[in-house]
């Protein structure tokens, strides 16, 4: 296993780069969407939008997170089906669910530093205090790994039915919709990412964290691992039942 | 070895049912290269598939060693590799070495036991001097050949070989026949489905031929030939017969007109309802002069070809 796993971290370590400015180049564009956003707070909103320039920016940079870690997946399934490697993954004997684990915490491990700088960098423009406390990227590190949760069901599906483009770019817009679920008490456990952007949210307010909710937070990012893991397994095995896992 | 037993798979879809293989049963030896062979659709690559658990046969058992490939695929897997068909087995976008290190590390090699491996095959597939071009930039002669050292880079003691010469020039299939013969000579069992009729003369030891998810035949290339053997015949003229006796042997046999004057007729007893006697009777009418009666041998693609037509039957 540890084999495994040091294999799919080269292989993510070579990819990213070896495809750093790619890669690179689309986070820019991120950045000077997320500039205009808080841009405009700042010039049209006027004084009283502190809260909310702070909201957005943090929503903004959520979504991010999110979306680099729930799409991969799918993508670099896409890609390999595409190219016909997806078979050999599934010739492991460590199976592709365990293949793709360790591939996708790789990626999570690499774009991590990435993300945090970009964090300092988007959060500064919008006057939000860097200095925050050990418990808000704890937090953001739950948040990515639910969002891996669901890149697995998103994997599970583009596993089976291949082109889930369309679905992929849907999502990219659904996604925003879990940010504004208000849940309370236990039912945290159960919606995805909210929960995670509330307590952000209060932390960034100056307020304590609420030690309940919290753990509905860690509660909530094992389950929707366990859920994305389970659909994966679900669909990995319908694909070797139909046999069109190499069609595209 | 490797043991199939009454192997059944059907694919369901909305739009139709195709029973890709029906009943299919076969047993391989240690240091055996045993060849599938068949004509497109015939069920091989199902077979193939269903062995490696990339598809999941409705009924049936696949042992590797006495283990059961279908109740325990984790070991089943540690004991096989397997290069599919086209280029579906490397990753283009990294290095050789890289390569190497990753589908390595997905069979759980890594270490000093990784490293020597990767100089071991890269030396013996002749690719050793290849190690930091990237995948994708390599010629597609090259690119099988680190497939094939991506196989056998885990010593697993089962190889699948699906096509590995397609799309390959004469050299590089050449070389892809020696390293067969050497996994074989090495104790490794190569399981080979492949269209190429050479290579499965120059290197298996024994061939299953199916046809529409059938086994139609079973035997050694040597058992194969003979079946076939002395059931054709060339009979060569001195001068072309005349047209009335040309008339009634076409109407029986394969006639031929060679450039340097010759003339003869080929007689496959196998698939005509005539015997050299009849032939005889009509010849006898003319008495042409006879240059030679040769018994002729057909090649394997020859011989693949009449028994996936039926001929073996007659």
């Amino acid at each position: 296993m540890i084999n495994l796993f040091k294999g799919t971290f080269l292989r993510s370590v070579t990819e990213i780069k070896r495809y750093f400015l790619n890669w690179m180049s689309s986070m820019i564009s991120m950045f000077i969407i997320y500039f205009l956003i808080i841009f405009g707070f700042k010039t049209f909103g006027g004084p009283s939008m502190g809260n909310t320039v702070q909201a957005a920016a943090l929503g903004y940079f959520t979504w991010l997170l999110m979306l680099t870690t729930m799409g991969d997946l799918s993508w670099t399934i896409m890609n390999e089906i595409n190219r016909g490697m997806i078979e050999q993954e599934f010739l492991s004997p460590y199976g592709p669910l365990a293949v793709f684990i360790f591939y996708e915490l790789s990626n999570l491990l690499m774009t991590f530093p990435i993300l945090f700088f970009m964090m300092i960098v988007m959060f500064s423009f919008a006057g939000i205090s860097i200095t925050l406390p050990v418990s808000f990227y704890i937090i953001m590190l739950l948040a990515m790994l639910q969002s891996m949760g669901m890149g697995f069901i998103l994997g599970g599906i583009t596993l089976m039915y291949k082109r889930t483009n369309a679905l992929l770019q849907l999502m990219q817009f659904a996604v925003i919709g879990f940010l504004f679920i208000s849940a309370h008490g236990w039912k945290a456990i159960f919606v995805p990412i909210a929960p995670h952007f509330a307590l952000m949210k209060d932390i960034l307010a100056g307020k304590s964290l609420d030690g309940v909710y919290f753990m509905y937070t860690i509660l909530g990012t094992i389950l929707w691992l366990l859920i994305g893991f389970t659909v994966f397994r679900f669909f990995e095995r319908k694909v070797r039942i139909s046999g069109n896992l190499s069609l595209y | 070895m490797l043991k199939v037993e009454n192997l059944k798979k059907t694919y369901k879809s909305k739009k139709r049912v195709v029973e890709a293989v029906k009943n299919i049963s076969f047993t391989t030896n240690a240091g055996e290269v045993f060849a599938l062979l068949g004509p497109n659709g015939a069920g091989k690559s199902t077979t193939i598939k269903s062995i490696l658990g990339l598809v999941v046969p409705d009924e049936g058992e696949i042992y590797i060693n006495e283990i059961n490939a279908r109740k325990d695929r984790k070991k089943a897997l540690f004991m096989m590799s397997a290069v599919l068909e086209g280029n579906r087995n490397i990753h283009w976008r990294l290095s050789v070495k890289e390569n190497f290190l990753y589908f390595g590390a997905l069979k759980g090699l890594g270490g000093k036991r990784l490293k020597e491996r990767m100089l071991e095959v890269s030396e013996l597939l002749g690719i050793e001097d290849k190690l930091n071009t990237i995948a994708g930039n390599l010629s597609r002669g090259y690119q099988q050949r680190l497939a094939i050292a991506i196989a056998i880079l885990p010593d697993t003691p089962l190889i699948l070989l699906d096509e590995p010469t397609l799309g390959l020039d004469v050299e590089s299939a050449i070389e892809i026949r020696k390293i067969i013969k050497h996994l074989a000579e090495q104790g490794k069992t190569v399981l080979l489905s492949t269209h190429d009729m050479n290579l499965v003369e120059a290197v298996s030891d024994r061939v299953l031929i199916i046809s529409d998810g059938k086994v139609v035949t079973f035997g050694t290339t040597k058992e194969l030939k003979e079946m076939f053997k002395a059931k054709s015949y060339k009979i060569v003229f001195e001068k072309k017969p005349s047209v009335e006796i040309i008339d009634k042997l076409s109407e029986m046999v394969i006639l031929e007109e060679k450039g340097n004057g010759d003339f003869s007729i080929s007689v496959n007893f196998s698939t005509s309802s005539h015997t050299l006697y009849d032939i005889f009777e009509v010849l006898k009418e003319e008495k042409p002069q006879i240059k030679s009666i040769e018994s002729e041998d057909p090649n394997f693609e020859e011989i693949f070809l009449r028994i996936i037509r039926g001929d073996k039957n007659d």
